[in-house]
């Protein structure tokens, strides 16, 4: 039995810092290093110090592994790496790579530059960071060393998301990260084969819940957009140049085109470029109609979607706009809506999370008046809507994925374990499998059990064929030899070929134990006694009663002796140290079925 | 590479389509796709949840799912609704399909009957500790074999008593504090199977029966039941179901009535008082089917409309002002969802259909439906 631990430093939920470190076959691995936007503490980064308290995290781990480019997964590498100290291997798919950095200045801009906050990780810092990254491509195994193999698998969720499989020696698990079961406009569904892995560990941050269609909530969108327009209001989409904005204008798009809309709608400049530039670089993961829209023309080159220009803004009549930064918390989205905030109706759509402390973040909680710099006060009077388009697993979703990679167990990472033991008792009842639900910091041990492929020696074999005939597949039957390794390899050969090759004598281990019997009579009687005895008790073993009245049974060898007018004789059973079993038995039916005597 | 799926098929088109439409058909319209198919459900906490029945053939479960706050928050209110999913409150295992469930208003309890058992067994839905809903009493039926049971409680806010069977002459009244069978109907000779029951007040009880559309109403005053029948002239040789206007309604504004619905798609209004009567009726352009298992009629809190489900793939409303005391009134829906047909992501198959269906006790728009593919839809609709 071997087994893998799990310790979960943070993880679960929309925003979480998801880290989960694993030990398996003697490595140890971290996955994902995120970080909470909730909190402005130390509670923001996972708690590394479990990991060491002092010193460089690089001895303690033997890689890092990245699912996507989400800040609640990938927000403290740089604070991981650079400030607590690791230089070893970091993985992330391609997209990843490319979108992490970029995410990771926004972040580190917002709370240094406008929350002011000090001692956080810095540009140099990022840029360092991204230096130990290694990209690596979806089915592609890579051997991190000599025992540790990795291969993602596409994950769906966002661009360049992706699942792990793990593999050390026997052992092997896989790490979902964040998936998504259903395909949409803009990327696949996950998928991943029947790895049949130790253990799974997966997101569950919809374990509990039943998810509304992706196309409804694109519905309810447009929905929204046309009544507003239709009512000649305003509305103001802000989105980050990567995510889901090149969705939303496909949708919009052809919407527009259905209804004969003439409003018109804007994109902020450079948005287009940005997203060009990575939709055309990383064209495989994303969903088969837009690698097929991009055969037939640009999929940005869109009818109704014009460029913005600031002197717009004043425009009058209906006009809807995507704009960057996301939360509101600078720029040219933070800008229009200023101007836009105090009509009614005009609308604001959030379509994702915003970060505490910006302006999105305060909207969505229904913050009315908010204080501006030099304490002007904006009156909010316009709609605010909130729209995630987040692609998560939901329960049905992690069923599937059960059952399609079939792990021996499963490990949800999530925080509210009371609340799931339905979850957790269906899967049980479905899948036959056990499942864990450990909270930040609790360590969760799954023990494994494997087979060792063993050579046999083709002498050993033979031997054991001529004596005791040909197995029979279906009876499984013991097989006495001597396991030695060779190598990386194991053998299994017979006794003395081992002690050859060793060059060790042969030991003989003996037990002997001698009781004494009442009996009266000749000791060849009590001989005689003894052997009707064994007789019956021993069925299937050989048992012999040679002339000079000893009895063999097997190995053992039981001998009486004793005058003929003694009351008393004595017994003695010596067995073999490889006959242990059976010399132990028959001593024990001697000295329970005939009357010994106090010596 | 990872399976993607092909966007641009037929199916694919009509769906975005419809999708398309449904904007200005549909205040609201949210799309859930369970893991398998809901075969029976019942409003809990005045709406805000709902208990479900599924099925997969081979196993069984039982969930209280609680409603997306979008669906019950008020537009005017201005704050921000982020809500567009339903949670698993809590959930349980059972050994047979749902056919029926009732929820005890007030408790926490549940009544439901399994496929091909002649047992109502008490559910009790989770709490703050555990999210298990756990099987509680189990309550013999009078036959040890029967076709199917229905189940009906007393319509007060605090229910003393609930009762339930298969035929006029099994059914048994329960106190529901104690669990032990108050009365019964087994002296009756009438032998009909039903395919509804309701209290009408404390101390009666109204049955439909299956086959013959009868009303048998059981009053329960005195120990021994007493019996009014009333066949109805003018009833199609069909399956019959019904509703008494005011159920699962929260307030009783109109008058109570029942409305009776057959397989051949006729449907009959009777006033309770004076069953025998036909008040008015009409014929539908549905039926044709060869029994009613699924066949679910619901009316609207503001007990304008009665909904239908179970003839096929969609749900459809009708208008209680098209219904005429004549022979020859062909009615068409008000209003028809066809959501589950047009959604449905695999082949359709051959016995497609909306499993269940339930109108809001508080929004008369709002209406929960089932298909036999395991898609949940909640929307609520337009008439314009």
């Amino acid at each position: 039995m071997s087994e893998i631990t799990v310790t979960p430093l943070g993880a679960g939920q929309d925003v979480g810092r998801s880290c989960i470190l694993v030990s398996i076959g003697g490595k140890n691995i971290m996955f994902d290093c995120g970080m909470h936007m909730g909190f402005n503490d130390e509670r923001r980064f996972p708690d590394f110090s479990y990991i060491t308290k002092e010193g460089r995290l690089t001895e303690h781990l033997d890689c890092v592994i990245i699912s996507h480019f989400h800040l609640d997964h990938c927000g403290a590498l740089p604070y991981m790496s650079e400030m607590v100290g690791y230089d070893g291997p970091i993985y992330m798919t391609h997209p990843t790579k490319a979108i992490c950095p970029i995410l990771l200045e926004d972040y580190r801009k917002i709370t240094v530059e406008r929350k002011g906050e000090q001692n956080f990780f810095t540009s140099e810092m990022i840029k360092t960071c991204m230096k130990k990254v290694k990209a690596v491509n979806l089915h592609e195994v890579i051997q991190v060393d000599d025992e540790l193999e990795i291969k993602p698998y596409y994950a769906g969720h966002v661009l360049g998301a992706a699942m792990f499989h793990i593999q050390v020696g026997r052992q092997s698990l896989v790490y979902t990260g964040d998936y998504n079961m259903t395909p949409d406009r803009h990327l696949g569904s996950a998928w991943i084969d029947k790895c049949r892995p130790d253990l799974l560990i997966s997101e569950s941050t919809y374990a509990t819940t039943i998810r509304d269609s992706k196309r409804c909530r694109e519905r309810d969108f447009l929905k929204k957009v046309h009544d507003c327009v239709e009512r000649g209001g305003k509305v103001l989409i802000p989105v980050f140049a990567l995510g889901r904005a090149q969705e939303l204008c496909i949708l919009l798009e052809t919407y527009w085109d259905r209804m004969n809309l003439k409003v018109p709608i804007y994109f902020s400049l450079g948005l287009t470029e940005k997203a060009n530039h990575y939709y055309k670089l990383f064209i495989t993961w994303t969903s088969q109609k837009i690698k097929n829209t991009f055969v037939q023309r640009n999929m940005f080159e869109f009818k109704h979607i014009k460029p913005f220009d600031r002197a717009f803004i004043d425009n009058p009549g209906p006009m809807v706009v995507f704009a960057t930064p996301g939360m509101l918390h600078a720029g040219l989205s933070l800008q229009i809506f200023k101007k836009w905030a105090p009509n009614e109706n005009n609308m604001v759509i959030m379509p994702g999370y915003c970060v505490a402390g910006t302006i999105g973040h305060k909207i969505l909680n229904g913050a009315r008046r908010l204080e501006m710099e030099n304490k002007q006060v904006l009156e909010v009077k316009l709609k605010v809507e909130y729209m995630s388009f987040s692609a998560h697993a939901d329960a049905k979703g992690i069923m599937q994925l059960i059952s399609w990679c079939e792990p021996r167990s499963v490990l949800l990472v999530h925080g509210e374990a009371a609340k799931m033991e339905f979850l957790k008792r269906k899967i049980q009842q479905e899948f036959g499998i056990e499942c864990y639900m450990p909270a930040n910091g609790e360590t969760v041990c799954i023990q494994t059990q494997h087979n060792i492929p063993v050579d046999v020696s083709l002498k050993l074999l033979k031997r054991e064929a001529s004596a005791a005939g040909l197995p029979d597949p279906k009876t499984p039957r013991m097989l006495h030899g001597a396991l030695v390794m060779r190598g990386n390899k194991l053998q299994l050969i017979e006794p003395r070929q081992a002690l050859m090759d060793l060059g060790l004598a042969e030991h003989h281990l003996r037990f002997t134990s001698t009781l004494y019997v009442e009996e009266e009579g000749p000791p060849s009687k009590v001989a005689e006694n003894i052997y009707q005895l064994v007789k019956s008790k021993c069925k299937d073993q050989p048992t012999q009663y040679s002339s000079d009245g000893s009895i063999s049974v097997s190995d053992v060898l039981i001998s009486v002796s004793g005058e003929d007018d003694d009351k008393t004789k004595s017994v003695l059973v010596s067995w073999s140290h490889q006959d242990e079993v059976l010399g132990s038995f028959l001593l024990n039916l001697v000295n329970t079925e005939l009357t010994t005597a106090t010596e | 590479m990872p399976p993607l799926v092909n966007m641009d098929s037929n199916v694919d088109i009509q769906y975005e389509n419809w999708l398309m439409d449904s904007i200005s058909k549909y205040k609201n319209l949210h799309m859930y796709s369970m893991q398998d198919k809901v075969t029976a459900m019942d409003w809990v906490d005045s709406g805000k949840s709902v208990c479900v029945g599924t099925s997969s053939g081979s196993k069984h479960e039982i969930l209280e799912l609680s409603l997306p706050d979008k669906l019950l928050a008020s537009e005017e209110e201005g704050a921000v609704i982020k809500g567009r999913d339903f949670n698993v409150k809590n959930g349980g295992f059972c050994r047979g399909e749902i056919t029926s469930i009732k929820h005890i208003p007030g408790t926490r309890l549940c009544l439901v009957v399994e496929k091909n058992s002649s047992t109502v067994t008490a559910w009790k839905m989770g709490n703050n500790e555990s999210d298990m809903i756990q099987k509680q009493k189990e309550i013999q039926g009078l036959k040890s074999s029967c076709p199917r049971l229905e189940v009906c409680i007393d319509g007060q806010d605090t229910p003393q008593n609930f009762a339930y069977g298969s035929s006029t002459n099994d059914i048994s009244v329960v106190d529901l504090a104690t669990f032990q069978t108050v009365t019964d109907s087994t002296d009756l000779s009438l032998s009909q199977e039903v395919s509804y029951l309701s209290y009408q007040g404390h101390n009666t009880i109204l049955c439909c029966c299956r086959k013959s559309g009868d009303i048998v109403v059981l009053d329960l005053r005195d120990k021994k039941v007493k019996v009014t029948h009333s066949p109805c002239l003018g009833r199609q040789a069909a399956f019959w179901t019904a509703v008494n206007s005011v159920d699962g309604c929260a307030t009783n504004q109109g008058k109570t009535l029942i409305i009776q619905l057959s397989s051949e798609g006729q449907f009959i209004i009777l006033d309770p008082r004076k069953i025998n009567e036909c008040i008015s009726g009409a014929t539908t352009h549905k039926g044709a089917k060869t029994d009613n298992e699924h066949i679910n009629l619901e009316v609207s809190s503001c007990q304008k409309f009665v909904s239908t489900s179970g003839f096929d793939s969609e749900v459809d409303i009708f208008c209680f002002d098209s219904f005429k005391n004549s022979d020859e009134n062909k009615i068409g829906p008000v209003f028809t969802h066809e959501g589950h047909v047009t959604t449905c992501e695999e082949p359709i198959a051959s016995d497609f259909t909306v499993t269940s269906h339930l109108q809001h006790p508080f929004q008369a728009s709002l209406i929960l439906s089932a298909a036999s593919d395991g898609s949940l839809h909640a929307w609520e609709y337009i008439i314009k």
